[in-house]
């Protein structure tokens, strides 16, 4: 029983913590006498023992073997707990699970990632993975929306990329402060500039559920087609394995079957958006 | 005396109980609790006569327990220890509508990531179930949704004879469970051609309640997804979860952790959970991804009769009634499934059914 019991999580240590925002920290996890496999956008189950569990997104490059990244705003109980820890303390990780982005059947493809707010997050991982294997894909477009300046996470390696002349990054916030220099406004506006090439393009969206909406059908307008758009979406999940129900939308597991949709097969899970 | 044993078995009713008591297991029977029915544990098997209704909860409660401890653990080693369920147990009675109900949880709980919980109290379970042979009650309809008839998952099937049962080994362990019982009698002419006249009289009692063919159920509620009759019945739903729980193939569950006093030992529990509560599918951020009655009630029979039938080609709906039975308001998947047929306004609600009296529900 010991070697399958789907529920118990296996120990892991805090290698590194690093505070983004107020509400969000970032941490560097290592498993303890193994490492996690993961794909861009899987997830996985947060353990605190005594408090709980919780789905939180793997947000680090799949190729750095032995350690990966979780970034988690303070929220709930077990993210709460978590951001009173520090470098050394354990906690316990379940999975990866869930299928992840599509990352094979996009290579040679031009690439937009639509991330709001901690949209980001997931989404990350993916970018950070194809910065990497930058020879690999076509255009690299990122467009991030945040309410405001202060909650732009990943601040530090936005600079990096927006050095970058093989990728365009575009950032615009809800409502600007003194020294903000960039787009306002909502982030459909950053899809009308950005010069996304319709033909061999897939679009990736995370964010809040008021904005898939609204970017899928700016994306239709510049030719993306609904095969083409991959979205995350977030819901409660209580095992992670497809058997709690919590995360149900119609008929899919969004822990098993998802949490990455293809738009055009999402447009039949009336409760997904 | 033991002659056709390959083929028929009978056996006087007081013996086979008095037999099933001296075997190693705990033994778990219907039992009568005020006016109602309920598994509990016995050391007397008394007959519970034909026309018992579903037990107020399903015998999911001893597969897959309300509170099963997934890991105990300790706060400051992390030390991580798991408790195995060991009990072997007999559930006398189970209906033939509970028996295809555990069939499909054993589809749930082994598909994908195998839940070895569920698992093991399966396996340290023997279901003797008892063939109905007229409907219990006006709530249920097993013969709708195809679950009155039971092929497989007993250990052994009971069809009540009057002073004998007849009765159908399902298993390889319901052979080995009566190996040792020397007290069968031979089948008579007379058993069998009750046996018949059962069987054929069944045919006449039982009917489909339903204004459609249970193979059109799936079809039936995929066309209503946005029928106002989800609206009409959350006017009565009072959003309370009792259908979850009194479910036979209801799974969903919470999961926990609890500290003792000394904030030292702990536990990881699941508890049952429910899709009619509204927080069910509450996120952290505070959005609600069901947020009507009618949302709830909606996936909630959709998942019955429509994405686990899908899947899994049988109605996920079995039939005994237990939510109708007990819904304050009234609310029975009869009524629903014909609404949608006819895609008629459901009718006023019928009287409040008289409360249990007494103690909580086993």
């Amino acid at each position: 029983m010991k070697d399958n019991n789907i529920f118990r999580p296996q120990m892991a240590e805090i290698i590194n913590v690093e505070r983004f925002t107020g509400l969000e920290k970032r941490f560097t996890i290592k498993l303890k006498g193994d490492s996690l496999r993961f794909s861009p956008g899987q997830f996985v189950m947060v353990s605190i023992l005594g408090i709980g569990e919780a789905p939180i997104s793997i947000s680090s490059s799949p190729t750095n073997e032995g350690q990966f990244e979780i970034c988690v705003r303070k929220i709930g109980s077990v993210t709460s707990y978590l951001h009173d820890l520090e470098v050394g303390a354990t906690l316990g990780i379940r999975g990866p699970y869930g299928n992840g982005f599509p990352v094979e059947e996009v290579h040679g493809k031009n690439l937009v990632f639509v991330a709001g707010g901690l949209g980001i997050i997931p989404l990350r991982s993916f970018i950070k993975y194809s910065l990497e294997k930058r020879e690999i894909f076509g255009d690299i477009s990122i467009l991030y929306g945040a309410k405001n300046p202060e909650e732009i996470l990943f601040a530090d390696e936005l600079k990096e990329w927006s050095n970058r002349e093989d990728i365009s990054l575009q950032l615009t916030v809800d409502t600007p402060d003194e020294t903000w220099k960039g787009h306002i406004g909502v982030i459909t506006r950053l899809i009308y500039s950005a010069g996304i090439k319709p033909d061999n393009t897939y679009a990736f969206i995370v964010g809040p559920p008021v904005m898939f909406k609204y970017v899928i059908i700016e994306l239709n307008a510049e030719g993306i087609t609904d095969d083409r758009m991959y979205l995350s979406l977030e819901r409660r999940m209580k095992c992670g394995i497809g058997k709690c129900g919590h995360c149900q939308t119609n008929n899919k597991y969004v822990c098993m079957d998802g949490p990455v949709f293809r738009y055009s097969q999402m447009k039949n899970l009336p409760e997904a958006l | 005396m033991r002659n056709q044993k390959e083929t028929t078995y009978i056996a006087n009713k007081d013996e086979l109980c008095s037999y099933l008591l001296t075997l190693p297991y705990n033994i778990y029977a219907v039992t009568e609790k005020q006016g109602r029915y309920v598994f509990a544990n016995v050391d007397k098997i008394s007959d519970p006569g034909d026309k018992y209704t579903p037990t107020l909860l399903p015998p999911k409660k001893y597969l897959y327990p309300n509170k099963e401890t997934l890991f105990c653990f300790k706060k400051t080693t992390e030390e991580i220890s798991e408790i195995e369920d060991k009990e072997e147990r007999i559930l006398f009675g189970i209906r033939p509508c509970d028996i295809n109900a555990v069939n499909l949880m054993d589809r749930i709980f082994s598909d994908g990531y195998k839940d070895s919980y569920y698992a093991k109290r399966r396996k340290n379970t023997i279901l003797i179930g008892v063939d109905c042979c007229s409907p219990c009650d006006d709530h249920s309809f097993c013969y709708s949704v195809g679950h009155l008839e039971v092929k497989e998952g007993y250990d052994l099937l009971l069809k009540d004879i009057g002073t004998a049962y007849f009765i159908l080994m399902g298993s390889e362990r319901g052979k080995e469970l009566m190996n040792k019982f020397t007290k069968f009698r031979e089948t008579t002419p007379q058993d069998l051609e009750q046996i018949n006249e059962i069987e054929k009289k069944k045919e006449s009692l039982f009917i489909n309640k339903f204004k459609t063919n249970v193979d059109n159920l799936s079809l039936v509620f995929r066309s209503s997804m946005s029928s106002p009759i989800w609206e009409e019945l959350a006017k009565r739903d009072l959003g309370c979860g009792a259908c979850n729980v009194d479910c036979p193939t209801c799974y969903c569950f919470d999961v926990q952790d609890r500290l003792e006093f000394n904030v030292e030992d702990g536990s990881r529990i699941r508890n049952w959970d429910g899709c009619m509560l509204r927080d069910f599918t509450l996120v952290a951020s505070g959005e609600v991804f069901r947020p009507g009655k009618a949302d709830r009630l909606k996936h909630r029979f959709n998942r019955k009769f429509h994405y686990l039938m899908n899947t899994y080609k049988k109605s996920h709906c079995v039939g005994c009634g237990r939510c109708a039975r007990d819904c304050l308001a009234g609310i029975s998947p009869v009524e629903v499934v014909n609404s949608l047929v006819e895609g008629m306004k459901v009718e006023a609600p019928p009287p409040l059914p008289s409360p249990i009296k007494g103690e909580g529900v086993n």
